[in-house]
This record gives C-alpha cells, structure tokens and sequence, in this order.
C-alpha cells in the first residue's frame, strides 16, 4: 500500500485504526508547515522542534477526539498555534516582546515597553537560526505581533483560505482580515526599499 | 446599484484591493476604471503585490533529521479490538499453544481410552454423556432455585408484593427497568468519544 497517494481524511482513518504507518506519513506531510509556523513564531530551532514533536503527538494521542467534518492540517495547526501561544504567554514574563507589552493598546505604550534587540556573541546553532530567519523578509515578519505574525504566514506563506485561519486562531473572520490588513500595512512600511 | 456604481471616485476596500493583488476573478469593472485613473489605489495594489510575492517566496523550514521517527516513538494510537485480540495472541502465544496441546491431548488419550473399551459402542458413549449432562443441569437448577427461595432478599421481594398486591409490584418494575434503561443509555454515552470541535481548545 502506497500511503503517499493517500489523501488526508483516508490516512486519518487509518490513524483510527491503529494504522501507524498512515500516521508517520501525515507527519512527513506536515512537518515542514507546522515546524515552520512554530519557528517563525519562537524563532529557536531547539524549541519548535519540541513544540512541532508535542503539536503531532497531543492530535495522534487524541485522534479518536477528531471532527472530521473540519480539515485535519486545520486541527493540527490549532494545536500547534495554541502550544506555541501557551508557550510564549507562559515566557513572557521572562522574555519581553521586542515589539513591547501585549497589554500595550497605543504606539506610544508599545514603544514604551518595547525593547531593543542588542548584538550577543552567537552559538553556532544561533547563528544557524540568524541565517535562517535572519533575511530582511524574516525579520520584518519577526517584528510582527504574534496574532498578525500567526495570520501573515498562514495566509500567505501556507495559502490558507480567511476561514481556515479563522479556525486555526479561534478569532472571527473579520478579526483575521484585520490583523492581515494591519500585518500588510506594517511589512510594507519595514520592506518599503524592497517592494518598490 | 452598487456602492461603487454610485460613487466611482471613492478609492478601493482593502477586499477589493486583495482580488486585484491576488488576481481574483469577479473584480467590479467599475472597481477596474477608478483603479486605472487612480494613482494612489494603483500604487496601493503594486505595493501589495510585490509584498505578495516576496512572501510568497519564503520557504518552509525543515525539522532535524529523524523528526517523524521521534514523534512515532511517542505516540500511542487507538488500537481496535480485533488488532488488540491478535496481538495479545502473539505476544502470549507461549501459554495459548501449551492450552492447545493440553486440549488435544486429553482429547486424543480419551479417544485412546474409548478405542480399547470393546463393550462401549459410540452410540453407548453419547448416551452415557448425554444422561451425565442432563442430570447435571438438572441438580444445577434444582440447587440454584433452593438457594434463592431460601435468600432473605427473595423473601423480603415476595412479602413485599403481597403487601403492595401485584398492580403495585408490576409498577415498581416497570419503574426499575426504566432507571435501568436510562442508566444504560447514560454509560453508553459516557463511553463513545466526544468528537473534538475545531472552534474549541484544542487537546
């Protein structure tokens, strides 16, 4: 039985079988999205790679809990996005959001409670990330709020439709076409020498 | 008549800038006229275009190696009944052939046995064990329905339906097998797994 010719809701199934073979493959399928989603959220390889490994084990473990009426890389995404959510509002405390306090409601707020990323001798796994998400593009995205940052790259990194990603961050439609039009307007400011 | 229809010089929804980003079909073609003679709408979608497809540029990230054999390691799938029946049968096979081989050996040395008996014929045999089986079966009940008219709980029952008379004790049953349906029903839903709805908290 070939399990890559299979599509997402046969494979499932199978996962509902005990069908371990069909889950490995549903993984091959989605490592790289989900990875990279959490990656560019927690911007630490060593992190999402735990946070990746605990998004697919938690839907697997539970997978008999599973809505097949919605798409299974949707559900995924949901545990994925609110480990990471989880994980970040949990180190908040100890790392402060470059891009200033998630309580902040005014520019003058944020820029208040912002900080100010400084140069720091570099590990060679850091330097590995800087390479990875240190482009103009990744960095811009990096500034981002984490809800417009979430939006963004679902949207446009993954091509998901307004509705998925009104499921994926569990917010209404027109709260995800807010946060994508205030990402745009953002990119477009910090990428302005770029995009013209 | 649309909004835009009656006012064409009004500048573009940030909706209708996306279908003209994205290339969408479905575009108003008054939407088309104020976009050509607009600079500031013009150069609102070019700007968003190129954004677009800068993003659009930008890969996925690969896990370390060996990513999908860690998740493996620890995920623990629902099993069906008959694949848990089959594995539980190769990895107790040691006792489950040893019961078989007992089995068939008793029943080769009684088929042994039978074989040197000249004065038992088979239709002797069955009607031995056949007699046997209904005497036993007989003093089973015998003995169970003894053991029950004797318990005090079947006792308290029979003074019970004489004091509330027959209409009563057919009431009172009735009542019984409803709590008890309803118990059922209840464990019944217990027991299936909830589907887990996609616009609640994930697991």
């Amino acid at each position: 039985m070939d399990y890559r010719e299979k599509t997402d809701p046969e494979l499932v199934e199978l996962c509902k079988q005990g069908n371990e073979r069909a889950a490995a493959e549903l993984v091959h399928r989605f490592e790289r999205p989900v990875f990279s989603l959490i990656y560019r959220m927690v911007r630490d390889r060593e992190l999402s790679e735990d946070l990746a490994q605990e998004a697919f084990v938690r839907a697997f473990n539970n997978i008999g809990r599973y809505d097949p009426s919605y798409k299974f890389s949707s559900w995924l995404f949901k545990i994925a996005y609110n480990l990471t959510i989880d994980h970040l509002r949990k180190k908040r405390l100890d790392t402060v959001s470059i891009h200033g306090s998630p309580t902040a409601v005014t520019s003058e707020m944020q820029e208040a409670t912002a900080i100010t990323p400084v140069a720091t001798g570099e590990l060679p796994d850091q330097a590995l990330e800087a390479r990875e998400i240190g482009s103009e593009i990744e960095l811009a995205i990096g500034a981002l709020r984490e809800e417009y940052r979430t939006a963004i790259i679902l949207r446009h990194v993954d091509g998901r439709a307004y509705e998925e990603i009104s499921q994926i961050m569990d917010v209404p439609l027109g709260t995800v076409k807010t946060y994508i039009h205030r990402a745009r307007k953002e990119l477009q400011v910090h990428l302005q020498h770029l995009l013209t | 008549m649309t909004d835009r229809d009656q006012n064409p010089d009004r500048h573009l929804t940030p909706d209708e800038v996306e279908l003209f980003t994205l290339g969408l079909p479905a575009r108003p073609r008054s939407a088309e006229t104020h976009l050509a003679a607009c600079l500031e709408c013009r150069s609102e979608v070019d700007s968003l275009q190129a954004l677009h497809r800068a993003l659009s540029s930008l890969e996925h990230f690969a896990p370390a190696p060996a990513f999908a054999e860690r998740v493996m390691a620890r995920v623990t799938l629902p099993v069906p009944w008959r694949a848990r029946a089959w594995t539980l049968a190769r990895e107790r096979w040691l006792p489950v052939a040893a019961a078989l081989v007992a089995v068939l050996g008793a029943a080769s040395l009684t088929a042994l046995w039978l074989g040197n008996q000249p004065e038992l014929s088979v239709g002797g045999v069955l009607e031995l064990m056949s007699r046997e089986v209904r005497e036993f079966g007989l003093q089973v009940v015998m003995t169970a329905g003894g053991l029950l008219w004797n318990s005090a709980i079947v006792r308290s029952v029979a003074d019970g339906i004489v004091s509330i008379g027959v209409e009563g004790a057919i009431l009172l049953l009735s009542a019984l097998s409803l709590v008890t349906i309803s118990a059922a029903a209840t464990m019944a839903r217990l027991v299936q797994p909830t589907p887990l709805r996609i616009g609640h908290a994930g697991p």
